[in-house]
């Protein structure tokens, strides 16, 4: 398998994914969609804060989860009221029968995930995890400052930034500028036509200005990509 | 023939096509256009009032009824189209909802038609209330003679059933389906001692993607077209987004992929009956369903 | 007596009557067979209510007003005793209206892949999305911008008319085959406007359940 743009073989066996900034996902609140390599996720926290990655589907009818909330420190399915325990995504309420309790085995498809260093990583693949995600702490000062999303594969994403004068740290990790300004980004596989950049800078300097030089990254980046216009076909 | 039918659940039965309305604005030069099982449908209204369709230029078999254009696909009909006596009951108003485009499997809109569970949640303060979620037991038999299923005995508490009802009451259900994308509900009316019918007419564009036709048979004094149209598209308007996010699409008819509960009798029996007829045709099947049971992908 | 021209399934009917809610004004709804009727656009319609043959349409005791975002800034500036839903600050009200002139675009984009998706209507869907997508991109970065300066709203420290014009055909443009997996700013203040206080919702986006 080695045609340009597919998997290597040590990304079958599985890898740590950077989903999204730890601080957009609120504990006991936030019901939020993310996605990797396609896989359709759903991320949320349980009320002491632990993060919770889960398959975006009920196991009910396939309705997506992204849809419930956060009751009762259980993720709420819209369609039916199942709820779902933190942790263990056991389904332990099923409204229309109030007084049973649901089958042991009847739960909600989790994936290993861990928040280190401000991120929220899930771990797709095979093979059992990597013991945790790496480690990229921001230097002291330094903060996120949002999430970019390039209309092109994380593959062409790679190229361009190298490209650009990017460097690749190693796994999701980038370093660069923008402008005067040192910058990393955590890059994501998202979906096979949707990378997404999580940009951490440091705190000198206008924050329009670094948000305009954002974009002007990723203009950049679909530039050199030659990235599509958005798919304007509706696919399933 | 244009359409290759090999599905044995499409065989030999009746797909709606489109509201009669639309057909008289149209002719023979300038037909109604609509899409059926992947393909277009042209469709108008010959000078004596009869159904025309045709797909590239071939004749189907066709026939207007209940209000609607209906094409069997193969042109050899398995038997009559479902009875519907309320469509000719003095006194009721008959009202055509319109037809809504929902990017679903027509199966999947039949069987949100047959479920009460979802009404404290998806139709809030409407067919259903917190904290009344509970769905007790009822009835589900299959008419041998017109192999249609029966669900009797539904019971649910709402706080407002429909737009003539002001207060909650106790609703009591039936649920009939017909054909796999033709079900209908009797509720009871605002007029005492009747019911109220509501036809749900669901035509295949494709597998994915459908138009939902909504028909009233309802006793009303009170309300308007308007009003009654309103609260229909209410109530499917809630459905909607819970029926385009189901991923897969496509209706799993084996398999462990979903797991149903005791108050889901209807909606398996419809599963099982419509497995035993052979229905492919927005169904997953059942090597596809352990695959993604296996893997959890929403491909 | 306000009396509303309304019809269940209109994003720009929801407006005014989130707005109404949110005001805590009584009124009637006048209701107009939308779909499958295109009353909208009857003769009569059009000689008596509204010429445009669009909903929604206010009359507030004779006072007659169409078009969503116009009625959203006659309610709140004649009703709004706080001034919060449109604050008399001259930069907020610039900002403000910048994002009502985009709510129109948003109507002229999602809303309308919406309406050929779900009710049949003639009109080039993939322009209508490929609008949409650039509208959708720009409110990204401007709420991620807003974000990183520990703002949530399209236009000032709070809510405004800004957001609740812009939001319903963002939240329904699924509807209209518009996904918003790339716009991760935009899909948390849809998540933030459905869970202010006296959020109504309409058919299509849900309120929240109490989370207790």
């Amino acid at each position: 398998m080695t045609a340009a743009g597919a998997q290597s073989p040590a990304t079958d066996r599985g890898e740590w994914f950077p989903l999204l900034p730890g601080a957009e996902v609120a504990p006991a609140s936030d019901v939020v969609g993310a996605f990797a390599r396609g896989q359709e996720l759903v991320v949320w926290r349980a009320a002491d804060g632990t993060p919770q990655v889960w398959e975006n589907r009920c196991p009910h009818r396939s309705v997506r989860l992204t849809l419930g909330q956060v009751v009762d420190n259980r993720l709420s399915c819209a369609y039916h009221g199942w709820s779902y325990a933190a942790d263990s995504a056991r389904c332990e309420r099923i409204p229309a029968h109030p007084d049973r309790t649901p089958p042991a085995n009847l739960c909600a498809r989790t994936f290993t995930c861990a928040e280190r260093d401000g991120t929220v990583w899930a771990w797709l693949g095979a093979d059992a995890p990597a013991a945790e995600p790496p480690a990229h702490p921001l230097p002291p000062g330094w903060a996120p400052l949002r999430t970019l999303s390039l209309r092109c594969s994380a593959a062409m994403t790679r190229l361009a930034l190298a490209a650009l004068g990017w460097r690749h740290e190693g796994g999701a990790l980038w370093s660069g500028r923008l402008g005067d300004q040192p910058a990393q980004a955590l890059l994501l596989e998202a979906q096979s036509e949707l990378a997404m950049l999580h940009l951490r800078c440091g705190a000198a300097g206008a924050l329009r200005d670094v948000h305009a030089l954002a974009r002007q990254l990723r203009a950049d980046i679909e530039s050199q990509a030659g990235a599509a216009a958005p798919a304007t076909e509706v696919s399933s | 023939m244009s359409f290759a039918i090999q599905d044995p659940g499409l065989l030999g039965s009746w797909l709606v096509a489109g509201p009669l309305s639309a057909l008289r604005a149209a002719s023979a030069d300038r037909p109604f256009r609509t899409g059926l099982l992947g393909r277009e449908v042209a469709l108008w209204l010959s000078d004596d009032g009869a159904v025309r369709a045709e797909c590239d230029g071939a004749p189907l078999f066709a026939q207007g009824r209940y209000g609607f254009a209906w094409v069997c696909p193969d042109g050899r009909p398995a038997r009559e189209l479902f009875a519907f006596p309320e469509f000719d009951e003095p006194g009721r108003r008959i009202i055509d909802c319109g037809p809504v485009g929902v990017a679903t499997s027509g199966l999947r809109v039949v069987e949100n038609f047959l479920d009460m569970a979802h009404f404290p949640y998806v139709h809030a303060h409407y067919l259903g209330e917190l904290p009344h979620t509970e769905v007790t037991p009822y009835k589900v038999d299959i008419d041998a003679a017109t192999d249609e299923i029966w669900a009797t005995d539904c019971r649910f508490w709402q706080p407002r059933s429909s737009a003539a009802h002001a207060e909650g009451s106790d609703a009591a259900y039936v649920y009939r389906v017909m054909q796999p994308f033709c079900a209908m509900l009797y509720k009871s009316s605002s007029r005492a001692g009747e019911r109220d019918a509501i036809g749900l007419f669901v035509q295949p564009v494709d597998e994915t993607r459908v138009i939902a036709h909504t028909l009233l048979a309802y006793f009303d004094d009170t309300s308007s077209d308007a009003e009654l149209i309103a609260f229909q598209h209410t109530i499917f308007g809630q459905d909607k987004p819970i029926l385009e996010s189901h991923r897969p699409q496509l209706l799993p008819l084996e398999g462990r992929l979903e797991t149903p509960t005791r108050a889901d009798m209807l909606s398996v029996t419809y599963r099982r009956w419509l497995r035993e007829r052979g229905q492919q045709y927005g169904a997953l099947a059942a090597d596809r369903t352990a695959a993604l049971a296996a893997t959890g992908s929403a491909a | 007596m306000i009396r509303l021209y309304d019809y269940p399934l209109s994003g720009n009917c929801f407006k005014v009557r989130q707005m109404l809610a949110w005001l805590g004004l009584e009124w009637q709804p006048v209701a107009i067979d939308f779909h499958p009727g295109k009353a909208h656009k009857s003769p009569e319609f059009l000689a008596r209510v509204n010429p445009r043959g669009q909903l929604p349409v206010l009359d507030d005791d004779g006072f007659v007003l169409r078009d969503a975002q116009a009625i959203l800034v006659y309610l709140a500036s004649r009703y709004d005793g706080e001034h919060r839903w449109y604050p008399d600050d001259p930069a907020l009200r610039g900002e403000i209206t910048l994002w009502l002139a985009t709510a129109d675009e948003i109507t002229g984009t999602a809303s309308a892949a919406r309406l050929h998706d779900a009710f049949g209507y003639s009109l080039d869907v993939h322009a209508a999305r490929r609008g949409a997508h650039a509208l959708f991109r720009l409110m990204d970065d401007h709420l991620a911008e807003r974000a990183s300066a520990g703002g949530k709203w399209l236009a000032g420290s709070h809510a405004t008319i800004a957001d609740l014009a812009c939001f319903p055909y963002v939240a329904l443009a699924p509807e209209g085959g518009i996904v918003l997996d790339a716009y991760p700013a935009l899909r948390r203040w849809v998540r933030d406007v459905r869970h202010l206080p006296g959020f109504i919702g309409m058919p299509g986006i849900f309120v929240p359940l109490p989370a207790a």
